[in-house]
């Protein structure tokens, strides 16, 4: 196996915007701004501050470009030598939708919280896939 | 009467530090899979052990992943911090 490759039916592609905002490169989502009043807990704050200290450039280089593929090819096309890099990057995206959850920058409604779900629990399936290729 | 100045012993003293620890915390948000490959990935081990320890962590909140000296935890905290886990630098006592 060269790649593992992964298709997405159209209305997952439409909502794929709303990841790449989480993929900007800087300090995201006001964590940090807001600190503990806004349902962190402190060893949740401590694990998104963790994000922001050890936040690599090329994690989000890498998320952008598997996102903005996805949205326009309809696949993801994961390099058998990117899993490492891919694994981390989905990851830190799976900490970021976390994140924006608890503060409340995003998907504030029922219909929302159900997007967030479906992201929450479609990025670690990928996760699950890409270790399962790697364990064997 | 010449006297010998006072000659000083100088006896080696060995101090013992205690280790250092690195712990990773249990976190809402890794996938158990994801931590086993992060574990071998970082810490060099073989799939049973990081499995084991993966589950301690699930089960009890945490597992020491590694106890020595100073340099090398420190780098394998940033090493499990750049995997996105939760990993704490801790001296034992």
């Amino acid at each position: 196996m060269e790649a593992l490759v992964v298709k997405f039916e159209p209305p997952v592609r439409s909502c794929v915007p709303s990841l790449l905002e989480l993929c900007e490169d800087r300090p995201h989502a006001g964590a940090l701004h807001h600190g503990r009043n806004h349902n962190l807990d402190a060893e949740t704050f401590d694990f998104v501050h963790a994000d922001l200290v050890t936040c690599q450039s090329g994690d989000l280089a890498l998320l952008r470009g598997l996102l903005t593929q996805l949205q326009i090819t309809g696949e993801l096309v994961i390099p058998v030598s990117k899993f490492d890099d891919a694994l981390r990057a989905l990851a830190l995206l799976r900490i970021r939708l976390h994140t924006a959850r608890l503060v409340g920058q995003a998907y504030p409604g029922q219909s929302e919280r159900h997007l967030f779900v479906f992201w929450f629990d479609l990025l670690a399936n990928l996760q699950n896939i890409i270790c399962s290729a790697i364990l064997g | 009467m010449h006297q010998s100045a006072p000659t000083a012993t100088l006896e080696p003293v060995t101090q013992t530090q205690p280790p250092w620890c690195v712990i990773v915390l249990d976190d809402p948000i890794s996938v158990m899979s994801y931590v086993v490959v992060a574990f071998m990935r970082v810490l060099g081990m073989k799939q049973p052990d990081a499995e084991r320890h993966m589950l301690e962590v699930h089960e009890k909140g945490k597992s020491v992943v590694f106890s020595g000296e100073r340099e090398p935890a420190e780098a394998y905290v940033q090493a499990l911090l750049a995997w996105k886990l939760n990993a704490r630098l801790q001296q034992a006592t």
